[in-house]
């Protein structure tokens, strides 16, 4: 009797065991099998990539349960999505600069911004991107979206300041300073979209206008303007310091008839340039002087000027 | 049916009512919150990150659209087996022996599903409300405490519907009918707009028809608007609430007439 | 009021097939009275029509034609249902609940507050025969002779004046038998009527004062129990032969109508009356056979009820 059921005991932990290992087993099979499976897919061809199929969602507009405006959420981080994927994509040798993006060939980018506004027509953050982005791709459509948007919120101020910041981009300073006068007349705007508009008239070229421009961009609220308009302040600055440092390269070359042998020895003429706003040049511990982004100018001695490595558009300015 | 007393009518509505919300609660309906605060939890740790800074609005739109489809399915796949399924285990020959009238138990019953919807709509209210403060949305806390009102009037409604269904259909061909509504309810007025802009004369009768007869789901989508912090005027709250509850007086009216009238075989 | 139940010329047509065309007449034309303070007996073979009627009497289900009156009103007034009780045939109860949950839900339905409802169900899950560590159990988990005995609980929960039972015996162990059988006689004892429909003939013989056979949705039969046993026109008698085959004693069988049984003993005949047993006799005598005795069979409630059902 007991032996039986000793018997039916050591088969039960007999049977027991026979299952643990064949779901270690079975687990490494489904291990492998996945990775296997995952590897020898078929892959999506590369025209499928930027797939037209997924911007039919503006017509769907009324007929989502009223969940617009968390479509549009969607389409929104889709076209932030799609931009880093684009730059993160792009080969490596390419050189990408933020006034022209056409060589990573974004053609998406308008559909989704233009789909999350339409599903959304309040959508602030989208205007304020494309604002920044769109005129680097195409400014026909740049202008296009942000007359949509203001279409759709005639009072607010924010857009006419988009606007005015495309065409001033654009250099088309009438349009520029006729957006930002349609803007000061909206309730609520601030007083320095009068200021812009007189800006545009007098000295629209100037970097003091940049500047003014890029810190109303940077305040305007959504996260990637604002950074934007931070690289962009940050860039002036380095322009302007590039300028002055070739400046006292130049001076020093007439005096010595050659030019320096280090950035070094120039410190103390830098040290007597007021930069704009009363700044001062930053030098580290060891004495090297450093651009906004704190890494030091690059000597070139043949032709005799610094470039930053951090802007490289301040080297290709000269 | 003539009313057993008048003392007594609302307190076996109430007695009815209560039991099924505890009904709602022991078959763990309940337990759907918990994948709701996972969700809302998960989104505000990572949105940042993928929204770029605009992880407020899109807490709301999720949160709310969110409140709505868990509430939805639960409006209606419990909403069609709450006399439906009593009929079939045949629990409802107790019931109707002891002074309880079809009125009564048909709208005891739903009550006690409001009531279930009115709790899980109001916890996953606090979970937006929660997961706003955490990402500094809380100026928007009027407007989606608005907006789950909306969503809550909007669940009752599909519930009325969903009950009305099965006070003469199959389970299976309720659910199928009360979202086939929630769907025309959602795309009446679009229709409506769609088919005057056609022009043709025959369209706009056949969409202006059902319109009017459909209810009109769109009215309570106040979801994208609370993400901007908007407030409705109180007139259109009043307007939105009374044509609730005129509404659903209709439908419990036709699903009692049909109730009433019933065999339980 | 003179009668507690009175059914005036009920029908009941249940349509069947998927346009509700087919009729299926499940109850035609019923007219019954029972008095209070008696256990009615409400017989009939399977799908006779006792659980229609009953369900009729409920308001579950709609007569075709015909009226029916509790307590002298009308069964749509759902007022006369504080004062009636009803166990369903094979009831079935919210499964989520325990059956103190559930006695208290029915409780609160009639408005008692909740320290009467605590007393009223300990009471009546006891009465029942329900073991009080089933009390906090849910119905879920209960047997189905367990449910039965909380479908009798609940119906007694207003100290009803009458009470319908269908079939109440059904799904029970011989010990829970004779228990609610006691309680049946006790609820007789303390002035409930007692409406109950059943298949079991020792309960209505131990229980009930009056019955009525219900066959094919007519009634057969009804009235005092000792009444229609009695009333039988024809007294029986059985006549046990030997020495005889069963063969020889067939003719006669088939004749007069006698039925032949076969007995480890020899053969017993029964007549349907006095005068057949000469002739029974003679024929005995004629084939050979001996008698071995004579005796006067008593109806029994079987032979009424296989006569007034026609189970064939
Ligand atoms: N839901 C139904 N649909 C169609 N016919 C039905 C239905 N219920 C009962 N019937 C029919 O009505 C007749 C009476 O049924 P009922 O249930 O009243 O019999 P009953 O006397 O209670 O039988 P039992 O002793 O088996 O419980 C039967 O012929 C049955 O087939
Ligand atoms: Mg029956």
């Amino acid at each position: 009797m007991s032996k039986t059921v000793q018997a039916d005991r050591s088969r039960v932990r007999l049977s027991g065991l026979v299952l643990a290992v064949a779901l270690l087993i079975g687990s490494f099979a489904v291990y492998f099998l996945s990775n296997a499976a995952g590897a020898s897919r078929t892959p999506v061809p590369e025209s499928a990539i930027d797939d037209d199929l997924s911007l039919e969602g503006k017509r769907l507009k009324g007929f989502v349960f009223g969940a617009e405006g968390l479509i549009a959420d969607v389409y929104w981080m889709q076209s932030l999505q799609y931009l880093g994927d684009k730059f993160v994509n792009a080969p490596p040798d390419q050189v990408i600069s933020l006034d022209d993006l056409r060589p990573l060939n974004p053609r998406l980018l308008y559909p989704y911004l233009d789909n999350a506004t339409d599903l959304d027509p309040g959508f602030m953050a989208a205007y304020s991107y494309g604002a920044t982005v769109l005129p680097a791709i195409d400014p026909a459509t740049a202008i296009k979206f942000t007359e949509k948007g203001i279409a759709s919120n005639p009072e607010n101020f924010r857009l006419y300041q988009y606007l005015g910041f495309i065409y001033w981009k654009l250099h088309r300073y009438d349009e520029a300073a006729a957006a930002y006068e349609r803007g000061s007349e909206q309730p609520g705007a601030p007083p320095f979209m009068k200021a812009m508009a007189a800006f545009m008239a007098s000295n629209a070229g100037s970097r003091e206008t940049a500047r003014a421009m890029y810190r109303q961009m940077s305040d305007s609220g959504d996260q990637q303007t604002r950074l934007n308009a931070e690289y962009r302040l940050n860039e002036l600055d380095a322009e302007e310091q590039v300028e002055a440092i070739n400046a006292r390269l130049s001076d020093y070359q007439k005096k010595n008839g050659s030019c320096v042998r280090s950035l070094k020895d120039i410190v103390p003429a830098l040290g007597a340039v007021k930069l704009a706003g009363g700044a001062q040049f930053q030098q580290t511990a060891a004495g090297e002087i450093v651009d906004p982004k704190l890494a030091p100018y690059v000597l070139d001695s043949a032709a005799c000027s610094v470039h930053s490595t951090s802007f490289p558009k301040t080297g290709a300015n000269k | 049916m003539r009313r057993s007393s008048n003392t007594n009518y609302l307190t076996q509505i109430f007695v009815i009512a209560k039991n099924a919300f505890r009904e709602a609660v022991r078959d763990r309906i309940l337990y759907n919150l918990v994948i709701f605060v996972l969700l809302l939890t998960g989104a505000a740790i990572f949105l940042g990150e993928l929204t770029a800074g605009q992880e407020v609005r899109t807490i709301i739109n999720l949160g709310l659209n969110a409140i709505l489809l868990f509430g939805a399915f639960i409006a209606i796949f419990v909403g069609v087996g709450l006399v439906s399924k009593e009929i079939e285990k045949r629990t409802v020959y107790a019931i109707f022996a002891k002074p309880v009238t079809r009125s009564q138990f048909l709208v005891g019953k739903y009550l006690g599903l409001s009531l279930t919807l009115l709790v899980n709509t109001a916890v996953m209210g606090i979970g937006v409300t929660l997961a706003l403060l955490y990402v500094g949305g809380g100026d928007r806390l009027a407007s989606v405490w608005v907006a789950v009102f909306f969503v809550f009037l909007e669940l009752c409604v599909l519930t009325a519907v969903a009950i009305t269904f099965s006070s003469f259909s199959t389970p299976a061909l309720s659910a199928l009918f009360t979202f086939f509504i929630f769907v025309i309810g959602h795309f009446s007025s679009s229709l409506r707009e769609f088919a005057a802009a056609l022009g043709s004369a025959g369209a706009k009768a056949v969409f202006g028809t059902i319109y009017y007869i459909m209810p009109n789901l769109s009215l309570y989508g106040f979801r994208t608007q609370a993400a901007y912090g908007l407030l409705p005027d109180a007139a259109a709250v009043a307007a939105i609430t009374g044509y609730t509850i005129v509404y659903i007086a209709i439908l419990l009216s036709i699903a009692n007439f049909i109730f009433s009238r019933r065999n339980f075989k | 009021m003179e009668h507690i139940v009175e059914i005036q010329d009920l029908s009941k047509d249940y349509e069947t097939g998927f346009w509700k065309k087919k009729k299926v007449r499940a109850l035609d034309g019923l007219s019954l009275r029972v008095e209070p303070g008696q256990i009615f007996g409400f017989l009939g073979g399977n799908g006779a029509g006792k659980t229609t009627t009953i369900k009729i009497l409920m308001g579950l289900l709609f007569p075709t034609s015909g009226t029916a009156r509790i307590l002298g009103r009308d069964i749509g007034d759902t007022s006369m249902h504080r004062e009636i009780g009803y166990c369903p045939e094979n009831p079935y109860f919210y499964d989520y609940l325990t059956a103190d949950e559930l006695i208290n839900y029915f409780g609160e339905i009639f408005g008692l507050d909740s320290a009467r409802r605590k007393e009223r169900s300990a009471e009546l899950l006891t009465k029942v025969g329900l073991a009080e560590k089933d009390w906090n159990k849910q119905l879920r988990k209960y047997s189905k002779g367990m449910l039965q005995r909380v479908g009798l609980a609940q119906s007694l929960i207003n100290d009803p004046k009458i009470v319908f039972l269908d079939e109440p015996m059904s799904g029970l162990d011989p010990v829970g038998r004779r228990e609610i059988r006691e309680l049946i006689a006790e609820l007789r004892s303390s002035g409930t009527t007692v409406f109950m429909s059943t298949h079991i003939l020792s309960d209505v013989e131990a229980l009930c004062e009056r019955v009525a056979i219900l066959r094919r949705g007519k009634l057969a039969a009804t009235g005092r129990l000792e009444d229609l046993l009695a009333n039988s026109e024809q007294q029986a008698f059985e006549i046990n032969v030997s020495g005889i085959s069963a063969a020889a004693l067939r003719p006669f069988a088939a004749s007069s109508n006698a039925e032949l049984f076969e007995k480890p003993t020899g053969i017993s005949l029964q007549v349907n009356s006095e005068t057949e047993i000469d002739a029974a006799l003679k024929a005995v005598r004629g084939s050979g056979g001996k008698l071995l005795s004579v005796q006067p069979v008593g109806r029994s409630l079987e032979e009424l009820f296989v006569e007034k059902t026609g189970t064939a």
